[in-house]
Formats: C-alpha cells, sequence, structure tokens
C-alpha cells in the first residue's frame, strides 16, 4: 500500500521527541523507513540521514523531528515538591496551563499548573501567566522524593491523547513534526526510482540547528516539508508553497515546480509568506548554498498540546512531492 | 474495590451541572451494592438508603454528583462552537485545551489557542472550540444546549497522589461508598440515607431539595478543599495533600458535633486537620443546614490541589481517611439512638 502510514504518525505523536532528546522519534523512523534505503545513518547531532539510490541527480528532502517541550531546572518545596521548568522551543505560555506532560526517560507523568483560581486575586487572573509563574507537578511530596525520580536537566514533553475531529482532522500533541516526518517516511517508501537523501533533522525548535550540519555536495536541490499556521488556511483546502520564509527567500524555479506539482493534485493553498522559520534557514546557506523550496502543510494550533492537522493535507503533500520528485 | 479503582469508576463518566446522569448511573451500580435499590427525584439527585433499628433517626451523607463543565452557545461556521462555563471555570487553562462535546454522540473538541499570548486572559465569551466537522454535519452531531466536559483520565503520579478531572466531588462520593462498605453489617440504630447530589457547581441546588425530602436528623457532607502547592503555601485555608481529613469549624456546621467529630477522629486515631470559615464553606453543608426545619450538619473535607480544572489533583490517603472517620462519625452518632 501507498501513501501516507497514519497509523505511523501517531506513533510519532505519541513519541517523545524534545529538541535535543529526539532518540525515541529517530528509532521509529529508522526502522519504518531502513529496508527502503542503501543507508540510513545518525550524524554527531542527531539527524537521521537516509540514503536512496536511482538515476539522475541527487536531490534532498528535509523534514523535522523535534517538538516544543519543556526541561527541568528545580525542584522547589512548598506542600510537596514542585519542579521549575524552561521551555525548549516554541512554547506558547499561554496554552500549557493544565496540560499533561512526561518528565524524563522514565516517562514519569506530570501536570503543568499553578494554584486553584479560587485562590487568585483579579489581578491575577487578568494577566496571563509566564512560564516562570507556573510548575510540573508529578505529585512528589518531598524534595527527597522528586530528587529521587527526576534529575536537573530532565526533559519533559507534552503528554496529549491523539484523537480525531471530525471525519479528517487529527489532534495531538507533535502533529506538525510527525505528519513532515511521516509524509517523508512515505515517500522514501513510493517515490520514483532516482538518487535521494532524506534527512530528518533534530533541534529544529532550538533555532533550526540539525539543519545547518552538512548532508553531502551536489544536490540538484532541496525541499523542505514544514507546516505553518494561518488564520486564513481552511485545514483541507491542501498545501502551500511559500516565497518567503522567516527571513529566507526561497528558490523561485523549485517553488514553482513545486507549485505545478501540488496543483496538478488540485490542493494548492497559496501563502506567499510565512512569518515563522524552519530549516530552509540552515539547509539553503549549507556547503555552498543549495536551491532550496519548501512545501507547508497547514495547522492549527501549533505547537501546543493538541495540534491540529487535515489528513487530506498531509495526503496532498505526499501527492505534491511524489509528483515533483518524479518530475525533478 | 480499592480507592484507585473507585475512583476510576466516579470520574470516568462525566455529570456536567445539570447533565449529571452518566455519572449518576456509574455511581448507582455502586451504591446498589450497599442499598439495593436507588432512586432520583426531581431534581435528579441520587438516594440509596441503608435502614436501621430506629425508624424515627436518620443520618444523611451527601456528596455532589456534578463536575464544572461548560455549554454549547453557539454553532459557528467552519465547525467552531461558542461556549459557556458551567461552574466556576479558570479562563486561563482554557486555549488549547482537549474538550469533549456531548451531542448525539460524543465528539472531541480543541479550544482555539491564539498564537501570541493575549496582554488580558480572553473572556469564555470570546473563545472558540474548533471540532473538525463541517458547519452542517456538526449541526447534525451538537445542538446549542449540549454539554461540554474536559478531556482526561485518572493517572497515578508519585507517592499516591492522583490526577484526574471531576475529583471535585467524585472524591467525596468515594469517601461515602467506602464509609458505607465499612459499615456494611453493623446493625446500626439510624437509617443512612446517601445522597449524591445534583447542580452544586451552580448554586447547591440539589442538595437543598434533597435535604429538604429525606429531613435527617444529622447531615455529614463530604467535599473538597483546597491542596497546598508552593504558589499558595501562605494562603489560609490550603492544606497539605496527606493531612487527612479535614474537619470544618464555624457556622456552616453544627458548633458541639463538629466538636465531637473531632474527638471521633482522635479517639479513632484518624489524621485530621481542623478548617475554620467564618460563614459560607462553599459546599452543599451550607445548603443542607437550612433545608427544611433546618439539619445539624458536618464537613469534611479532602485537600485537592487546581480545583475546577481537568487535572485535580489529591492524595488517595486522605480519601481513605476521610472514609474511616465518615464511617466512625456514623457509628459514633447512631450509638446515642440505640433503642434504650
Amino acid at each position: 500500500m501507498s501513501g501516507v502510514n497514519f497509523e505511523f504518525m501517531k506513533k510519532l505523536s505519541e513519541a517523545f521527541g524534545v529538541s535535543g532528546r529526539e532518540n525515541e522519534v529517530r528509532d521509529l523512523i529508522k526502522n519504518e523507513i531502513e529496508p527502503y534505503c542503501e543507508s540510513v545513518t545518525t550524524d554527531g547531532l542527531g539527524n537521521l540521514i537516509a540514503e536512496k539510490g536511482g538515476e539522475g541527480e541527487r536531490l534532498l528532502l528535509t523534514a523535522a523531528m523535534d517538538e516544543p517541550g519543556f526541561i527541568i531546572t528545580n525542584i522547589k518545596e512548598g506542600g510537596g515538591a514542585f519542579l521549575d521548568f524552561a521551555a525548549v522551543g516554541a512554547v506558547k505560555p499561554h496554552t500549557v496551563i493544565s496540560e499533561s506532560v512526561t518528565v524524563g526517560d522514565k516517562k514519569l507523568p506530570g501536570i503543568i499548573s499553578l494554584k486553584a483560581v479560587h485562590l487568585t486575586t483579579k489581578e491575577e487572573r487578568e494577566k496571563p501567566p509566564a512560564l516562570k509563574d507556573l510548575f510540573i507537578d508529578i505529585g512528589a511530596d518531598s524534595k527527597a522524593a522528586a530528587e529521587a525520580a527526576v534529575t536537573l536537566g530532565d526533559y519533559a514533553a507534552f503528554k496529549s491523547r491523539y484523537v480525531e475531529l471530525g471525519d479528517n482532522r487529527v489532534s495531538g500533541k507533535a502533529i506538525a513534526r510527525s505528519a513532515c516526518c511521516a509524509v517523508l517516511a512515505a515517500l522514501i517508501k513510493d517515490a520514483a526510482d532516482r538518487p535521494l537523501t532524506c534527512v530528518f533533522t533534530a533541534q529544529k525548535q532550538t533555532g533550526v540547528r540539525g539543519a545547518r550540519l552538512s548532508f553531502g555536495e551536489n544536490f540538484k536541490e532541496a525541499v523542505i516539508i514544514d507546516t505553518l499556521e494561518d488564520e486564513r488556511a481552511k485545514l483541507g483546502d491542501g498545501v502551500s508553497v511559500p516565497r518567503i520564509v522567516g527571513e529566507t527567500c526561497v528558490d523561485a524555479d523549485v517553488a514553482e515546480r513545486l507549485e505545478a506539482a501540488a496543483e496538478s493534485a488540485g490542493k494548492l493553498c497559496c501563502f506567499a509568506k510565512k512569518n515563522s522559520v524552519s530549516d530552509i534557514e540552515g539547509i539553503s546557506v549549507s556547503g555552498g548554498g543549495i536551491r532550496c523550496a519548501e512545501l507547508d502543510i497547514p495547522m492549527r494550533n501549533k505547537n501546543t498540546a493538541s495540534e491540529i492537522a487535515d489528513k487530506r493535507d498531509i495526503s496532498a503533500a505526499y501527492e505534491t512531492l511524489k509528483k515533483y520528485i518524479k518530475d525533478a | 474495590m480499592d480507592t484507585i479503582e473507585l475512583l476510576k469508576r466516579l470520574t470516568k463518566p462525566r455529570g456536567v451541572s445539570g447533565n449529571e446522569k452518566p455519572a449518576a448511573e456509574a455511581a448507582a451500580e455502586l451504591l446498589s451494592e450497599y442499598c439495593g435499590e436507588t432512586s432520583r427525584d426531581n431534581m435528579g439527585n441520587l438516594l440509596g438508603i441503608v435502614r436501621g433499628t430506629n425508624p424515627d433517626k436518620r443520618i444523611m451523607l451527601e456528596a455532589h454528583l456534578d463536575q464544572v463543565g461548560f455549554i454549547v452557545t453557539e454553532i459557528l461556521e467552519g465547525g467552531f462552537l461558542k461556549f459557556a462555563a458551567v461552574g466556576g471555570v479558570d479562563a486561563r487553562i482554557l486555549p488549547g485545551l482537549k474538550v469533549k462535546i456531548f451531542g448525539k454522540r460524543e465528539i472531541f473538541g480543541v479550544v482555539d489557542a491564539p498564537d501570541e499570548p493575549p496582554e488580558k486572559t480572553s473572556e469564555i465569551k470570546d473563545m472558540r472550540i474548533f471540532t473538525g466537522y463541517e458547519e452542517e454535519e456538526l449541526k447534525k452531531i451538537v445542538r446549542i444546549g449540549d454539554h461540554i466536559a474536559y478531556d482526561y483520565e485518572l493517572t497515578e503520579l508519585l507517592d499516591g497522589n492522583l490526577c484526574s478531572g471531576a475529583m471535585d466531588n467524585r472524591a467525596g462520593m468515594a469517601v461515602m461508598l467506602s464509609a458505607l462498605k465499612r459499615l456494611k453489617g453493623k446493625n446500626l440504630a439510624a437509617d443512612i440515607y446517601t445522597m449524591f447530589s445534583t447542580q452544586e457547581e451552580v448554586g447547591l441546588r440539589g442538595s437543598r431539595t434533597g435535604a429538604f425530602a429525606v429531613r435527617p436528623d444529622l447531615a455529614i457532607v463530604v467535599d473538597v478543599t483546597h491542596g497546598t502547592t508552593v504558589d499558595s503555601e501562605k494562603d489560609p485555608g490550603v492544606f497539605d495533600l496527606g493531612s487527612g481529613a479535614v474537619i470544618l469549624r464555624g457556622p456552616s456546621v453544627d458548633y458541639d458535633k463538629s466538636l465531637e467529630l473531632i474527638e471521633v477522629a482522635e479517639n479513632n486515631n484518624i489524621p485530621y486537620k481542623i478548617e475554620a470559615a467564618g460563614g459560607a464553606s462553599g459546599t452543599t453543608a451550607w445548603a443542607i443546614q437550612i433545608a427544611g426545619g433546618g439539619v445539624p450538619t458536618l464537613l469534611i473535607s479532602i485537600p485537592l490541589r487546581y480545583m475546577h480544572t481537568n487535572v485535580e489533583v489529591l492524595k488517595t490517603a486522605d480519601v481513605e481517611a476521610a472514609a474511616a472517620l465518615t464511617a466512625a462519625a456514623v457509628e459514633y452518632f447512631s450509638k446515642a439512638w440505640e433503642a434504650k
């Protein structure tokens, strides 16, 4: 069967993949794609690099595999022990209160919270809390109990049930990176026989770090699979090929062919400028420079515990790229 | 059934104020184990009776059945819902939160999360829930007035602490069921009326009519009180998880009997703390006390963190202490009514 494996996407979503601790996601992807690749390697930062052979010039395709999360910075006492934390990546503080998390490699369950609303003043309620006003509660009664379970520097990820919203939409944590990685994994399985280097990058969230490494020379061009959030985008209307991503101008020629591929699938929605950054910022200037374009899957509630995407758009990204690879 | 299993069964079905049926049905099954038949009155209060030897005396064990939630107020284009709160909800927790919508069938929704933090906390009336359905399809499933509840499942944290939605006040109900288990076969003088009342979160409503109908000689109410967190450590009226049963003193309860309750805890080596409230206790005790001709009322509370959220946290041992105290109190007060 060809196409995006949504069961695999669900597995990716449920796996722990906070920037700097992507091993679980990386292992899942490796297992999924290994039979279809000539080589699958992990580089010094944790990028997963899959090589496929074939006829023609080599293409570079990338998708980030990390997700926003938290890192434990302090244990404090007061009616029990509570964990201070800092953001890892693009966390939205106003969306994390009352969300569940798993802490550390042992995946200790915890919740992000603050004191009950009944105990607050009007002033406190009206001002959205900052991350420093919040803490993670793992149920430890004492500092000693917390210290036995958690080491400062342990990561925490959202824990969120993966659910279907209506007939086509899905919601859960890390849907954005899971969708992009599932598309890339499906392409590795199904795409036309031509040389491909597919990179699942680490640490996009912390400043496009994985994508700044070199993945080889002599690529014809590269496509970055990413997501976008735009109030004007209607989920299900298709994928977008931006011309400007953050401060990076994409290669117009690659973008036009990508657009044509999306259009032929009847799945193009256009947002010329995307404000958030992506791996294109690194890939486009890596080595001697690579001609790059980006394909974006529209999202809602990006970087929250319940990101939302449309399976039709995820499939459209796959169809678009499959056609693009064939024609490139 | 241990306390955790009992709480799992009680918290799983939702029961937003005014629509307590799913929660009541699960509770009725558990209650019938001790009371045989159970019944629901006009307000939806669930009632079960264990008969005693003195038909003139009644003790009412009361815990409220409902939980805070939301109600659908508008169905919008693009699969969005507008909603209002049912009971006291913290708007700060809502952006990005997953919820369950109880339409013709149960569907999920997610509250819109603005990209940028707002300068001032958004009001619930300005928020929307995205359901993923197109408007036309959505209207076939959801009607205005349908209830919305948090999405949660009971999770075990460290040190015997548990996290779930609706601990307020399924924990109180667990206490009553556990107390009935402890009292089984004791052949007490008083009839024990166990009442799980509706609509507490919207103004102590079910308990008011329920207590009028039962006309108890003594009411023991179990509810939750605030559990300490590091940011509320210095606030008055918060109790560390692990405090045991919290016994209320003040005008919301009977002065002498609350002192006797403290003695019962002492004599039975049940861990307890005393809470003092100068007026309303914020619980059904306040309503029951003035039902009918007035009811001598006692209040036992369980410390609970993050009250009215989807992630309320309590300690199993506190639920068990409250159950031990409730059972001991029933035995103690019933003794006075034994036939001479």
